[in-house]
């Protein structure tokens, strides 16, 4: 069986342009009973890179597990980095265990505002919403791998296009170099809900020729929004991205308009079934 | 510094070949066509003393091979050079060449790194990595040399070492091959190692604990560190920047803030590191910086070996900027530093289409 550090791994779950996905059984000195998740650096970073990610990691522990998939370790073996955190039981947003209607996008999404409502009130910011790092679990939906990009480069915004993640998650402004804050991971999550319910990009004439014009395009152009949404939820999708003039208001009043829509949507569900 | 510690030279019959030194290891396949080369560039090698000249001997030989991999290590850098279907893994992380590349400079390289090369080939499903320089070569690779012409060639000269290695087949399973010559451990945490079955053994939490890796609890880690997010969020508005740069690979950054571009460029006041890779050695170590002053941008070249160049779309040209000069550019620029390039985008651009690719003025 393979291993990373001292963690056997189970199954590798896939790559991005940062890491290598495990799920693996964690070292009896955790005293964890459940598999965990391993990602593994695909690239090798110094020392005081190291130390910038565990302390950014290490203030994500402090979130309530109940809300946050937490981080357990920052690994050094030999020249590879892997951090290993807790899993989740469900598989993601982006490739969801159970069939999911739109009443359960919208529950979800609005159980991961409530994560990320928790993280903010730690200080700091996910940086990476997506709906791959949305995960389900049995009683709710959770936020994981917050982002660790900025943590490690200073100043990098893309990873390069071995990246297997769409350019439109990431705000105009973190391009430029913004640092993530509440604006940015609520754009993020904004993309996230767009991209459950309609399956489609919220910049869908962005050419893709290049990642150049494509990063041209997203600054420049602001963001189409999907005809097949609703339009509460074209409206809860604007006050994520803050556009067409919404105003994005409290996490805990988006969480409240997100139940009120999930609601209504599982209405009209009822009703096309029945 | 001393000769290498040179002490095995495996070019074997029917076997492939693998050389391991102080400070690199070499695997080929091998294939009839290139014996010539291997001989030679072993032969040579065996006389050298430092790596850089290994790396050069290496290079010169590179384009009469086929299939070919190796690894030299050079202080806090290492270079990894590669023909046909081979690949390198380093710490288990496979070097991604460019297209084209047969060097990658791996920057800083730390030591004691874990290297494993192995071929992939259409005979074989996967990886084949029969390559263990502890235990040998595995049968199926294949270079002939007669035992004449292997004689030609010393296979090991130097028992210093007192490393002699045995030609013998290796198991079948994926093995690990460590640069320096510091023994195995028996660890088990090599990264992404096929452990054999029949081998596990009961290990209590103790003796998991003592072994050979590095880990931080991120829960006992100090977490109050960080200022509330309102106050970043505060500092964070109105973003001050003047847009980005994006490299040839896709790489890209924010121009909030001045760089000092290279392999493995200095920290200095004011300018963030921003290291970049490239398939060889095109790139000096501080090779130029990006100035920015509000929304001016300017590039100064820091005497690179290679130069570098901006491109002038009037004249479809490079013009190289002077050693310790200062030009300012525009939105749409486009830089290059060696054989990699990026390009300039302003904040407020005028949308225009991608420039149609061009030479670069560091060519193979």
């Amino acid at each position: 069986m393979q291993k990373v550090a001292d963690y056997q791994i189970i199954e590798e779950l896939g790559e991005d342009g940062i890491f290598r996905y495990f799920r693996a059984t964690p070292p009896a000195r955790l005293n964890q009973s459940s598999s965990v998740r391993v990602r593994a650096l695909k690239r090798q970073i110094g020392e005081s890179a190291i130390s910038r990610l565990s302390q950014h990691l290490a203030v994500a522990t402090k979130a309530n597990s109940d809300k946050v998939l937490r981080d357990l370790e920052v690994i050094q073996d030999s020249a590879m980095l892997a951090i290993a955190g807790e899993d989740s039981n469900l598989g993601t947003l982006a490739d969801p265990a159970p069939d999911l209607d739109r009443s359960d996008v919208l529950r979800i999404v609005g159980e991961a505002l409530e994560s990320l409502d928790e993280l903010h009130s730690l200080g700091i910011t996910h940086s990476d919403i997506r709906p791959q790092n949305i995960r389900l679990d049995t009683n709710r939906a959770k936020l994981s791998n917050p982002g660790v990009l900025h943590v490690i480069n200073q100043g990098q915004t893309l990873p390069g296009t071995h990246s297997q993640i769409p350019v439109e998650y990431t705000h105009p402004d973190l391009i430029r170099g913004r640092l993530p804050d509440r604006k940015t991971d609520l754009w993020a999550m904004g993309v996230t809900l767009h991209r459950a319910l309609s399956g489609t990009s919220i910049f869908p004439q962005a050419p893709t020729t290049s990642l150049l014009n494509t990063l041209r395009h997203m600054q420049i152009q602001g963001p189409t929004l999907s005809s097949s949404l609703t339009e509460s939820e074209k409206d809860l999708v604007s006050r994520m991205l803050g556009i067409n003039g919404a105003e994005t208001g409290t996490l805990e009043n988006l969480v409240k308009t997100i139940e009120e829509t999930a609601g209504g949507s599982r209405t009209e569900n009822d009703d096309v079934e029945a | 510094m001393s000769k290498l510690n040179y002490y095995d030279c495996g070019i074997h019959r029917g076997a492939g070949a693998v050389a391991r030194f102080s400070s690199a290891c070499i695997v080929t396949p091998g294939s009839d066509n290139d014996f010539e080369a291997l001989a030679s560039m072993f032969g040579q090698i065996n006389e050298l003393s430092t790596s850089a000249q290994v790396s050069e001997v290496i290079r010169a030989h590179l384009n009469r091979l086929t299939v070919f991999a190796a690894l030299v290590v050079d202080g806090d850098s290492a270079t990894a050079f590669r023909r046909g279907s081979m690949e390198i893994e380093v710490g288990g992380v496979q070097l991604e060449f460019l297209p084209g590349a047969e060097e990658h400079t791996i920057s800083p390289f730390i030591d004691g790194s874990r290297i494993e090369i192995f071929a992939t080939g259409s005979e074989s499903p996967g990886p084949v990595a029969p390559y263990n320089l502890t235990t040998g070569i595995a049968p199926g690779a294949g270079i002939s040399m007669t035992p004449a012409e292997f004689d030609k060639y010393p296979t090991s000269n130097d028992s210093a070492s007192g490393v002699d290695l045995p030609v013998q087949e290796a198991a079948a399973a994926n093995t690990v091959l460590a640069v320096d010559d510091q023994e195995e451990t028996d660890s088990g945490y090599t990264q992404m190692v096929e452990e054999p079955a029949a081998e596990q053994v009961e290990v209590s939490p103790e003796q998991e604990a003592a072994e050979d890796f590095h880990n931080v609890v991120l829960s006992e880690l100090p977490s109050n560190e960080l200022p509330p997010l309102a106050e970043v969020t505060a500092k964070n508005a109105p973003i001050d920047s003047a847009g980005f740069i994006i490299f040839d690979d896709g790489m890209t950054y924010g121009l909030n803030r001045s760089y000092t571009i290279g392999r493995n460029p200095e920290s200095e006041e004011g300018f963030e590191p921003l290291k970049i890779s490239t398939g060889n050695e095109t790139i000096s170590r501080n090779h130029a910086t990006l100035t920015i002053d509000g929304s001016q941008v300017s590039v100064s070249d820091l005497g690179s070996t290679n130069g570098t160049f901006i491109w002038n779309a009037v004249n479809q040209a490079w013009n190289q900027v002077e050693p310790n000069s200062t030009i300012k550019i525009e939105p749409g620029t486009t830089v290059a530093l060696g054989r990699r390039a990026f390009v300039f985008e302003g904040v407020d651009s005028d949308p225009r289409s991608y420039q149609e690719p061009y030479e670069m003025p560091i060519k193979e």
